[in-house]
């Protein structure tokens, strides 16, 4: 269907990239008037991370639940684009039961928040054998053993017992590896993780990190992994697309974004990790100055405009494209006119 | 669990105590001299005062309520003015018919009014939605007994369906135990409808579809059981106001039941009677809630059961 028709840009650095197990392209998402997702593409390869990263609001999620067909269609709708699962084929448009026979299968998802992901009144075994009996049709015993067995594969302690626990009797960090094992249940080709650990605490999400990393050498799944924090960034991801009020701004390789942030917006992410401040400076520039603008009615130009520095007359009237830069990198892509071809700094 | 349950039938007696109490003071210190009544319009002084000394209503009443208590200690709740026969075994009889009316109510109103409430859940503000929320608003609002002479004088009356009253065939049961349903299946359905709505905007209900589950799997398992719990405890409390409306349907549609053994009892200020029902009913409802509380902590594992 799609031949290779979509432009890959990003990770073109690594030779196993040539076959992704998920291209995104041109997705636009919307919830009403309010565009949370307007073109957004990349692709991830099979055992590639790949990293979503922005503010609140970016439209990270949005983008994870679009692939996902998560969207609730009372809020919102997938209007555009491209989303295409590797042995899958096309998944915009499909049908609900049709998306619901992938999902869990060929991609799993891990959610921020793992005190109200699981089921209350349901065993966490019980969960996540659910996940192999409707993929897979084994019978309640197989499945049974299969959760105690995944437990064990994420870490947890006493899985056997474990599995006979109901939610509310975990902590924060093994209610996420439960997730994590459900996701993971039909070792699927690919796995979206939506800020996996910002709800959990420094030494819990590093071990999170961890067994993800862990898991992905294991299954040589691709991942998506959505986060705010470049730190994060740094440790896991081969690749990272910038978010901005529902644009990619900024891709490129882990390595050459953190040497040499091209976006304005990107410098600014990364002046605002504390280690990266100089001393003393610290408190004063924890995030970059203004906010998000609004969704629903975005002005014309660069929308990154009002709180950029560097802002110039050009960037109020045409909204620039993302495009490689005129110097430098030809596999990078950068959304902003003072890298753009032909246009004086 | 044992021990929470243990605990509940404990503190179940004094408040069964409080109830028995409350009945008699009621019933003795309304106005009206009970063995005037009981002897009848045209009755002797000497047969009167008979009677009063036969059921010890002579006494202080502190000296009857303890021997009411006595009584009813041992199972005895009196026995009727009028028939001369035991109130328990009066109700004993009566109850198979209130009990038949009372179940196929709640299992209508369970089945009929969960099963809206959910339809009208999936797509909120459609037609369907709107259809199933007039039809619980009539539900809600309609008087029982407006409703069920209504019912009687379409179906039985006009269209000559349905049998007008008494009890035998399932022909029978039809129309009081609509008529009885109706403003619990209206009941169910809204609150079905706006628990299942919350309940479907639940991050785990997000994560069930994330797991691929069919979405049958995901209303009728994950999604409903949640909301079934703050339904539980719906049944508890609408069981009382079901006995009360039990009281009127049988009434209407002459069904030999409790409530209609009870109405029949006050209009012939038959007090032992109207005690008896009455204490019986209220038994009935401290069980009944006690049942579905437990039941709440089976159904929620959050609960601590210790
Ligand atoms: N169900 C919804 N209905 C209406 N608007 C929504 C819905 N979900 C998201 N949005 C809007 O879409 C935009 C993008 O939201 P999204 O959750 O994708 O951001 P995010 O980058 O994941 O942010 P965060 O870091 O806070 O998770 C926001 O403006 C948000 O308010
Ligand atoms: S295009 Fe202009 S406003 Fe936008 S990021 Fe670049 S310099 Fe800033
Ligand atoms: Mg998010």
């Amino acid at each position: 269907m799609h031949e290779g028709s979509i432009p890959i840009v990003n990770a073109m650095s690594d030779p196993a990239a040539a076959v992704p197990v998920l291209e995104v392209s041109g997705l636009r998402t919307r919830f009403g008037p309010l565009r949370a997702v307007d073109g957004v593409s990349f692709a991830v390869a099979p055992g590639e991370t790949l990293c979503i990263v922005g503010e609140s609001g970016s439209g990270k999620s949005t983008v994870a639940l679009s692939i996902m067909g998560l969207i609730p269609p009372a809020a919102g709708r997938v209007e555009a684009g491209s989303i295409h699962l590797a042995g899958h084929g096309e998944l915009r448009g499909l049908a609900d039961a049709a998306m619901a026979a992938i999902r869990g299968r060929a991609m799993g998802m891990i959610f921020q928040e793992p005190m109200t992901s699981l089921n209350p009144v349901f065993k966490v075994g019980t969960q996540i054998a659910e996940v192999v009996r409707r993929h897979q049709g084994m019978s309640r015993a197989a499945a049974h053993d299969r959760a105690v067995e995944l437990l064990r594969l994420v870490g947890v302690p006493s899985p056997q017992m474990r599995a006979l626990d109901y939610p509310h009797q975990l902590s924060g960090g093994m209610r996420q590896r439960v997730m994590i094992a459900m996701a993971i249940a039909c070792d699927p080709m690919l796995i979206l993780a939506d800020e996996p650990t910002t709800a959990l605490d420094v030494t819990i999400q590093a071990q999170i990190l961890a067994l993800i990393e862990e898991l992905k050498q294991r299954l040589g799944s691709g991942i998506v992994f959505i986060t705010h924090d470049l730190r994060v960034v740094a440790q896991i991801a081969q690749t990272v697309c910038v978010m901005y009020a529902g644009v990619v701004v900024e891709s490129a390789t882990t390595r050459a974004l953190l040497r040499t942030p091209l976006h304005p917006y990107t410098s600014g992410l990364m002046a605002s990790i504390p280690a990266a401040q100089p001393r003393g400076t610290r408190r004063r520039l924890p995030v970059i100055a203004g906010t998000v603008p609004n969704l629903a009615k975005l002005p014309g130009g660069c929308r990154f405009r009002s709180r950029c520095p560097k802002a110039f007359d050009l960037c109020a009237e045409v909204e620039p494209p993302l495009a490689p830069p005129a110097k430098g990198d030809p596999d990078r892509l950068v959304r902003c006119w003072l890298h753009a071809d032909g246009v004086a700094a | 669990m044992l021990d929470y349950a243990i605990y509940r039938i404990a503190v179940l007696l004094p408040t069964l105590l409080a109830v028995s109490l409350a009945v008699f003071l009621v019933l003795h210190l309304v106005p009206g001299d009970p063995a005037r009544n009981a002897a009848g319009p045209d009755a002797e002084e000497e047969d009167i005062a008979l009677i009063r000394e036969h059921y010890g209503l002579d006494q202080p009443l502190w000296k009857q309520y303890g021997t009411y208590l006595v009584r009813l200690s041992q199972g005895d709740l009196g026995e009727s003015f009028r028939s001369r026969r035991p109130v328990l075994d009066e109700i004993m009889r009566r109850l198979p018919a209130t009990m038949e009316l009372a179940g196929f109510a709640m299992l209508l109103a369970v089945l009929v009014g969960v099963g809206m409430g959910v339809a009208a859940s999936m797509k909120p503000n459609s037609w369907v939605d709107d259809a199933i929320g007039a039809l619980s608003a009539f539900g809600i609002s309609v008087p029982v007994f407006f409703l069920g002479l209504l019912l009687m004088l379409l179906f039985a009356a006009r269209l000559q369906w349905l049998p007008p009253s008494g009890r035998g065939s399932w022909a029978n049961l039809v129309l009081p135990v609509v008529t009885l349903g109706l403003p619990y299946v209206a009941t169910f359905a809204r609150v079905t409808r706006s628990t299942m709505l919350e309940v479907l905007s639940e991050d785990y209900i997000r994560t069930a579809r994330a797991k691929g589950l069919m979405r049958r799997t995901v209303i009728w398992r994950h999604a409903l059981i949640n909301a079934a719990i703050p339904l539980v405890t719906l049944l508890g409390v609408y069981f009382g106001r079901l006995l009360g409306g039990a009281v009127i349907v049988e009434t209407i549609f002459a069904w030999p039941g409790l409530g209609r053994y009870m109405v029949d009892g006050i209009i012939q200020r038959d007090l032992q009677v109207v005690q008896g029902c009455i204490l019986f009913f209220a038994t009935a409802i401290v069980v009944v809630n006690l049942v579905v509380d437990l039941l709440y902590s089976v159904l929620d594992p959050r609960i601590a059961r210790g």
